[in-house]
């Protein structure tokens, strides 16, 4: 597989590769076009020492492996609320110069990690398009592309949500709300470009919940003994927002002996957090809309993102809705997790040459 | 590529083909068929596109000919470039593999080196412990000044113990010093080593990081050849361009001053 780096010497003159870039906070997913498509959850680990990079046989690893061994690595997931870690938005602490230098390394480690997964051949031009959150600010933009620039030819970031509704089509009266895992991005279509006042970027999102979660469980087994990373799993597992979810039992350990708990309500109520801020922002969006449009837009809510796997969540938020808004219909995109990459990818491909060009 | 033409002309056949009984093409009336092998009806098929190939070639004019040989000859020269720079870019790397190859292997050497000189030194302090010199005996001293002519006993005792003193501080001092040196050279010898090991591990791993890249898979090529665009039959073509057109001009301001943090 050829190394996506525009310094090598290959001449690239044999085709144009797009890409479709979702730079997630907890996952990376791509889609190109030559029918490769790959998803890795946004962790880059460098070993420690010599001793660590004898043992594991590279000089950084990613993803699940990154996880799996990050005891003997230096672990990093370079975005948080969806950008670039250090960014100075949101919640985002601030670093020192060192921590953003090493944080920003990690994150066009991972950009370049996640195009060779799909295959790209040496001799191939790639075009990329990056879903960014919806009102991530222009020196957040900046960093994505400064990330990017090194692995791509010709580069664009557009907003996520609209890249997921330009992906299936639904351009009009469709309201797009993208679950990711540090923000959920929300965005209305109304068949232009959506403007500062059509999206709505909220810190509410799979971090949220995983916090949510984890404090439940603490408050009902004080003694049960949890990493992020084991919310993260029995999230993923049985994540679930109805009242006649399937029981949740976990094996979670207590003094070191796993210990069958039911967790069941720590996991609903955890992910009912979400609902009402996401309802809250919704509401938003339709209130400032024309009157005239305000019900085809409640009745064209599109779930998407990893966050939208969550079990009901779509039910749930329509229960909202009608109570709030007296009507909404929810609807779960196809693909979730592939929804903003397949979206970033058609816009790439049908942007006209000239274009391109002119990012080079 | 004419092998394949025909294969598939059999495929169709056999694949889209329909069984019919003989009782059945009586029912419909039918009691004699002439029958045609589908492997004859995919030839027949190929000799009439190669005749309407042919035909196509005699309708060309001769400036079409002209730049249709162009065409091709500039890709078989496209090709035989890209052949050529696979070739180079296959040297390059195999150069590069004999290079670390080397490397490492004077490094293995250095390694054995500075290993077996450590264990020399390790093998000299061990000697060295073993030649110890022994404490001085004070009866030996003792008669040896008596014989000197000194005949005051005590006199000579304390001489005696004066000159054992004074012996045992140089021994003492001899051997601190030579114990400093000794430490000072096997803390070099393992400092040198642990360098060399880290170099060699280092070395290592390119070395099987260019294994690695020389058994490199090709990638997979796009679909595409040239850019693509907006196709005009493509559903709201003329929204679609306008959102384009947009997303892009934002892009470029963006993009202008996009190195600084």
């Amino acid at each position: 597989m050829s190394e996506p780096t525009k310094t090598g010497d290959a001449k690239k003159d044999h085709g144009v590769l797009y890409i479709g870039i979702d730079f997630g906070t907890s996952r990376t997913s791509v889609s190109a076009t030559n029918g490769q498509r790959a998803t890795v959850l946004s962790y880059v680990g460098y070993p420690k020492d010599v001793v660590s990079r004898k043992l594991l046989k590279k000089e950084m690893l990613f993803g699940d492996e990154a996880v799996e061994n990050r005891l003997a690595l230096n672990l990093y997931r370079p975005l948080e609320y969806g950008v670039i870690k250090g960014s100075g938005t949101h919640e985002s602490k601030q670093l020192s110069e060192k921590e953003w230098a090493e944080n920003l390394k990690a994150a066009k480690d991972l950009l370049k990690h996640a195009v060779t997964l799909v295959k790209p051949r040496a001799d191939e031009l790639l075009y990329g398009v990056i879903g960014a959150p919806a009102q991530a600010s222009v020196k957040n933009q900046k960093n994505l592309i400064e990330c990017a620039k090194e692995v791509l030819d010709s580069v664009m970031i557009c907003s996520e949500p609209f890249a997921v509704a330009y992906g299936i089509d639904r351009l009009d009266d469709v309201l797009v709300v993208d679950i990711g895992a540090g923000t959920t991005d929300l965005c209305r279509m109304h068949g232009t470009m959506p403007e500062e006042g059509d999206q709505i970027t909220i810190p509410v999102a799979g971090d949220f919940i995983d916090i949510a979660i984890e404090k439940n469980i603490r408050e009902k087994f004080p003694q049960a003994q949890l990493t992020r990373q084991m919310i993260k799993a029995l999230k993923e597992k049985y994540s679930n927002v109805l009242a006649d979810m399937t029981p949740a039992i976990a094996m979670i350990p207590i003094a070191g002996k796993p210990t069958p708990l039911d967790i069941t309500d720590c996991i609903r109520d955890g992910c009912r957090e979400i609902v009402r801020p996401i309802t809250d922002a919704i509401a938003k969006l339709i209130a400032s809309f024309d009157p005239d449009f305000q019900d085809r837009l409640k009745n064209n809510v599109l779930l998407a993102g990893g966050g939208s796997l969550i079990g009901g969540l779509d039910i749930a938020i329509e229960m909202d809705m009608n109570e709030r808004l007296g009507t909404g219909h929810v609807m779960r995109i196809d693909e979730p997790t592939y929804g903003g990459a397949n979206g970033a990818l058609k816009i790439a491909q049908e942007m006209p040459a000239d274009f391109w060009q002119k990012l080079k | 590529m004419r092998v394949r033409l025909a294969k598939n002309i059999f495929d169709l056949f056999t694949k889209e083909g329909r069984d019919a009984s003989v009782s059945d093409l009586k029912r419909q009336g039918v009691d004699k068929v002439t029958l045609l092998g589908a492997d004859q009806l995919a030839v027949l098929i190929e000799k009439s596109l190669d005749r309407a190939l042919e035909h196509r070639v005699l309708e060309l004019s001769e400036p079409e000919k002209a730049a249709l040989l162009d065409r091709a000859q500039k890709e078989f020269e496209t090709l035989r470039a890209e052949l050529h720079g696979l070739e180079g870019e296959t040297d390059k790397k195999r150069r590069e593999l004999t290079d670390l190859e080397s490397q490492l292997s004077g490094l293995h050497k250095d390694f054995a080196s500075a290993g077996a000189s450590l264990d020399a030194e390790i093998m000299a302090a061990a000697r060295m412990d073993a030649a110890r010199m022994p404490e001085p005996d004070i009866a030996v001293l003792y008669s040896v000044i008596l014989q000197a002519g000194i005949t005051n006993t005590a006199q000579a005792e304390r001489a005696a113990r004066a000159v054992v003193e004074y012996l045992r501080r140089e021994r003492d001092a001899a051997e601190a010093r030579a114990a400093i040196e000794h430490r000072a050279r096997v803390e070099l010898l393992e400092r040198r080593l642990a360098k060399l090991n880290e170099t060699l591990a280092r070395t290592e791993f390119e070395l099987e990081h260019a294994l690695q890249n020389s058994n490199r898979e090709e990638g997979m090529a796009s679909i595409f050849k040239t850019v693509q665009g907006l196709r005009e039959s493509a559903k709201d073509f003329e929204r679609k361009r306008a959102l384009l057109s947009e997303l892009f001009q934002k892009n470029l301001v963006l993009q202008k001053g996009a190195a600084s943090r």
